[in-house]
């Protein structure tokens, strides 16, 4: 099934927020290719079988809760003490573009 | 014999009985990790400051006579820097993390500390444990001690190779596809991969959530044990975390270490030979078979056929999860930011750092992931992996009710060269080959040292794989193939490895 | 792009097409603590304040789901008439944007916890009208940005942005309505009873402050349009920021007639996000996406797949409250009201103060009586709600009595409102110093009929003639003199013993 190019890639980067160069285009567009297609037999194993169920969780625990109780978070201090900038107590970034969804 | 080649649980009872400090054997390490992690590259951040302040408040329990916090009080570790340390470093080998000092501690952590266990530093690894070569650091791969020219493995090399070097007498690793037992296979040393949900993945940076699990690095079975007992347990704070006792993992390494597999069926898994698999490495795991025979195990042969969509369904899974957990690294809140210069949007700052903070490899992954979770094709690609894994676990319950272990080579070849797969995605992914089922399944195994491939000298791991909360099991059957091979060979393995 | 698009008469809209709305009502629970970390859940506060790793979104930490929060979708999916599903999921919605710390949102998709119910809404005319709900599904909130510089402190313009995250990870509830329609011109109206009644339901189950100015209640309106004659739905469009009761019905209102002229002219309509302006009462196009969305949704693995048993939901369902609707119908049968009395009752907002001035001891006719018309009118002059009027049902109650036992007359104990109404005291404290109370000592009042019967003879001769209902003039003669005070039933019995 998979055949990726470029402009694929390209979009994949977009999607993820991934700036990538013309050459890494190059490099990825063939590499991602070849493992895609590797990867694409897992859809043979299962594709006669519809009697399987997917498997999302390797436990089969259902049900954990917490209480809602306050817990002692950190301070503003903490909070912002990795941040590359930061302007009366909150997290400073550059202009949004998008609209909140 | 010097401090350094000790084993933990020999450190810990001479500290304990007042007989050495644990101050002196830490410093002897951080004197070790000074004279060779250049060599190495082991270790990223080394903090000598917090780990002598741990062993002089166990110096002060052990001469005040207070009871001690455990029974590892006062005995170095190594910590994979993947795992979250107040105040101290952690960049998960990422340049996007260079600099940050978290703001919290990793429930492993808050247990060691707790345990009395003095953290030397924080260990190199593949970028987000992506990667079975440690290559993929940003700081620079990390060195084989057996063969400074090849790979310790990955991702947790960092942390292998400061126990095979005695940087450090253990260490703890993360275990995704393999990232703790492939290196210890490699390097010659025990690495374990507890049952999924064993262990509080609470500050463990995420990889791939439904896979990731820390566990115990160390020389020798038993150390592996006690690391083990003081890492696992119920978290509140990890909704995946098994609220359940904690098998006796230590209790199973002793009783193992008598040498006796009377009643005890192992299956040797058939699908893990053939092509791709090194001469030096199946004769190796031929002898270790022979070996548990000899010990009275009961000896079958187990076919699991899904497991050769392992791989595939793997690197669908595993790339999907990071591709989610990984987009936090934006540039927003923490991490490294790049084009802040007023002209650049929100939206372009997130793109460029991301694309300055982060390698190759876990650009390529967060792609595949991308494109595996995306509409269209989610069904083929995700959907199907996860029905897989399905069929993997399937596989794993029918054999479990034939044998209590399944056994097989814990990689198809040993350490390669450096540079030597890193052009080539898929050859490098095959190096997890016999690995991932069990982390697919959430099952428990680990890597026990066989000896050296007659191929090439280099360390070839026995895999040795058991239910989910059966971990006592393979450390039994462990414990007493390392005391048979070790007697037969006249010694551990490690003690063969060179001076560095 | 005009700034002010055109529209068409809306009944022209109605001539050539039928509306199909839907609703998408976000509620933020009013939960101790936030969805998935120990944070408290409160309005406001300083900056980063009510944050820990885990809603900021810190490498390694971890969600864990909050049970109140669980019991909260729950009992709101039971108000609702809906499946309870008996086994469901978070899954990740993965999109970048800053206000959210991991760059997605755990959130319900295919798995929601409750679907397929309904909620039955009054209209205005006492009509019920019964709206489908899809589903009602549990999410986390984001944070809040501030934008700084340029003119409006709108997300356009701005020099740069500054993130605030006490309010991510909150608990929501997304109730999602089907497809209404059929409603013709009343759809606007129905938007604003169903958002009405959803909040009347939260009030009542006690999971919300639902307070819509505070953005504890959120409302995105989906309009389309189809031409009359036809079932197949026309390109919606959303409409967010629907800030309040009256501003749903106005944003329906004004999307129906701008799509219609859009239709009208040959064009057609963009399925694009709008927003709401609350100064004129019309929506802005959004700005339009780069890129399709393309959500990626998986199964967060981070949590487990919630299973409610039938207990549980059982349990949950024995703590609903009487809810409004059930409420309505019973009070409508206990008090043998007319449909007509009782939409009055429920929409002047009098109910629970009527039910209290019972509960005070007062015949239900009369309290109705007072707070639906006399107290309602008060209300409306004033501009305030009922509730906010400064009378108590108590006091009502107490007003009532004082008529029923002859203290007071009709007349009187409206003055003896106003005065409680004006702050002076209690209706008896209001009696006393107005000196309101009704004459009922005969020689007081003897002396003023006298006075009256004297000063006209002529009407004394008409009724000593057997003409009693002259006697009319004489009793207003002597209400006058006592200034409204005296008991005129009394007052006629005497002019009558006179005139024998």
């Amino acid at each position: 099934m998979p055949n990726i190019s470029r402009d694929e890639v390209a979009h994949l980067a977009k999607l993820a927020r991934l700036g990538v160069t013309d050459e890494e285009l190059d490099t990825f567009a063939p590499q991602l290719d070849v493992i895609l297609e590797s990867v694409a037999k897992v859809s043979e194993v299962v594709g006669t079988d519809q009697d399987v169920p997917p498997t999302s969780h390797a436990v089969e625990l259902t049900n954990v809760f917490r209480e809602d109780e306050v817990r002692q978070g950190l301070t503003q201090e903490q909070a912002l003490s990795g941040a590359p900038a930061a302007e009366d107590g909150r997290f400073r970034v550059p202009r949004i573009l998008g609209e909140e969804q | 014999m010097s401090v350094i080649k000790q084993t933990a649980a020999e450190l810990a009872a001479r500290i304990h009985a007042g007989e050495v400090s644990s101050v002196d054997v830490t410093q002897a390490h951080l004197d070790r990790i000074t004279k060779v992690d250049d060599q190495l590259n082991a270790f990223l951040h080394v903090d000598a400051e917090g780990a002598l302040a741990a062993a002089a408040k166990v110096d002060a329990d052990v001469a005040a006579g207070k009871p001690l916090a455990s029974p590892l009080a006062g005995v170095p570790l190594a910590l994979k820097d993947v795992m979250t340390t107040e105040g101290v470093p952690t960049t998960c080998g990422s340049k996007t993390l260079e600099g940050w000092l978290p703001p919290y501690d990793a429930t492993v952590t808050r247990k060691l500390r707790e345990a009395g266990v003095p953290i030397l530093g924080k260990t190199n690894m593949d970028e987000f444990a992506m990667g079975s070569s440690t290559e993929n650091s940003a700081y620079g791969p990390t060195r084989n001690p057996w063969d400074t020219s090849r790979i310790p493995g990955g991702s947790g090399g960092g942390s292998s190779a400061a126990i095979a070097s005695f940087e450090a007498p253990l260490a703890i690793g993360t275990d995704t596809g393999g990232s703790i037992r492939q290196p210890g296979a490699v390097t010659g040393t025990v690495g374990v991969k507890p049952t999924y949900g064993g262990v509080s993945r609470y500050g463990l940076v995420a990889f791939s959530s439904s896979l990731d699990q820390a566990g115990p690095c160390a020389r020798t079975v038993l150390d592996a044990a006690l690391l083990h007992e003081v890492i696992a347990g119920h978290d509140p704070m990890d909704s995946t975390s098994i609220n359940a006792p904690v098998p006796s993992v230590v209790e199973a390494a002793k009783q193992g270490a008598n040498g006796d597999l009377t009643g005890v069926k192992v299956g040797v898994v058939t699908e893990f030979s053939g092509e791709g698999y090194q001469q030096g490495v199946l004769d190796s795991f031929q002898a270790a078979v022979e070996q548990l025979r000899n010990l009275g195990a009961e000896v079958v042969e187990i076919s699991c056929p899904s497991f050769r969509y392992a791989l595939p369904a793997y690197y669908l899974i595993a790339p999907s999860e990071c591709s989610s957990n990984l987009a936090r690294f934006d540039a927003m809140r923490y991490g490294l930011r790049v084009g802040d210069d007023g002209d650049h949007s929100a939206e372009e700052v997130m793109s460029m750092s991301r694309e300055a903070g982060f390698g190759a490899e876990v650009k390529r992954r967060i792609m595949i992931g991308t494109y595996a979770l995306s509409s269209g094709y989610y069904d083929a690609y995700y959907g199907s992996a996860q029905q897989v894994r399905t069929l993997i676990t399937r596989d794993f319950a029918a054999a479990y009710e034939q044998v209590d272990v399944l056994v097989s080579p814990t990689t198809p070849t040993t350490a390669f060269k450096i540079g030597e797969r890193v052009d080539d995605p898929m050859a490098m992914y095959l190096a997890d080959l016999c690995t991932i089922p069990a982390n697919l399944a959430g099952n428990a195994a680990m890597s026990v040292p066989s000896g050296l491939a007659a191929d090439d000298g280099l360390p070839v791991g026995l895999q040795i794989m058991a239910p989910a909360l059966a971990d006592d099991r393979m450390y039994r059957v462990a414990a007493a193939y390392e005391t048979a091979r070790d007697a037969a060979a006249g010694g551990a393995l490690i003690n063969q490895i060179p001076e560095l | 792009m005009t700034a002010t698009a055109e529209v068409l008469d809306y009944d022209e809209v109605l001539d050539h097409f039928d509306p199909v709305l839907g609703l998408e009502v976000h509620v933020e629970l009013n939960t101790k603590t936030k969805m998935f970390c120990g944070c408290a859940n409160v309005f406001g506060g300083e900056p980063n304040t009510h944050v820990c790793p885990t809603c900021l979104g810190l490498p390694g930490a971890l969600p864990v789901m909050n049970a109140r929060g669980v019991e909260s979708a729950i009992r709101i999916g039971l108000a609702l008439n809906c499946e309870i599903a008996p086994w469901c999921r978070f899954a990740r919605k993965n999109y970048f944007y800053p206000d959210m710390p991991k760059n997605f949102q755990t959130s319900q998709y295919d798995e929601p916890i409750a679907f397929d119910g309904h909620l039955d809404v009054m209209l205005d005319d006492g009509e019920v009208v019964r709206v489908g709900i899809e589903r009602a599904h549990m999410e986390e909130d984001t944070g809040k940005s501030l934008h700084v510089g340029g003119a409006t402190g709108r997300i356009h313009g701005a020099e740069h942005s500054l993130l605030d995250y006490n309010r991510a990870g909150v608990p929501l509830i997304e109730i999602v309505t089907k497809p209404i329609e059929g409603m013709g011109q009343r759809a606007p109206e129905v938007a604003r009873a169903y958002v009405t009644a959803l909040r009347e339901l939260m009030l009542a189950l006690g999971v919300s402050d639902v307070r819509m100015d505070q953005g504890s209640m959120r409302c995105d309106a989906n309009v389309s349009l189809m031409p009359k004659g036809t079932t197949e739905f026309g390109t919606r469009t959303e409409t967010k920021n629907v800030n309040s009761l009256r501003s749903v019905e106005r944003a329906v209102r004004y999307e129906m007639t701008r799509q219609a002229a859009v239709l009208r002219d040959g064009g057609s309509i963009t399925q694009e996000t709008r927003h709401f302006q609350e100064a004129d009462g019309t929506t802005s196009p959004g700005r339009p996406k780069e890129t399709s969305e393309d959500y990626r949704y998986f199964p967060e693995p981070d949590l487990v797949p919630i299973a409610p048993s039938k207990e549980w939901v059982d349990e949950l369902r024995g703590t609903l409250p009487e809810l409004p609707w059930q409420r309505r119908k019973r009070i409508q049968t206990e008090w043998g009201l007319t449909d007509e009395e009782t939409r009055d009752l429920f929409n002047t907002g009098a109910a629970d103060l009527v039910a209290m001035t019972v509960d005070a001891g007062a015949p239900v006719a009369e309290a109705r009586s007072w707070w639906v018309q006399y107290l309602t009118q008060q209300a409306n002059t004033r501009e305030v709600e009922l509730a906010e009027l400064p009378i108590t049902p108590a006091q009502v109650a107490r007003v009532i009595a004082l008529i029923g036992e002859g203290t007071l007359t009709h007349k009187l104990a409206r003055e003896v409102v106003q005065g409680v109404l004006a702050g002076e005291g209690d209706p008896d404290a209001v009696i006393a110093a107005r000196g309101l109370q009704v004459v009922s000592d005969d020689s007081a009042l003897l002396a003023a009929v006298d006075e009256a019967l004297a000063a006209q003879p002529d009407v004394v001769e008409k009724i000593k003639g057997g003409k009693v209902q002259a006697a009319g003039a004489i009793v207003g003669a002597v209400m006058k003199a006592t200034k409204g005070q005296a008991d005129a039933k009394r007052v006629r019995e005497l002019i009558l013993e006179r005139c024998q």
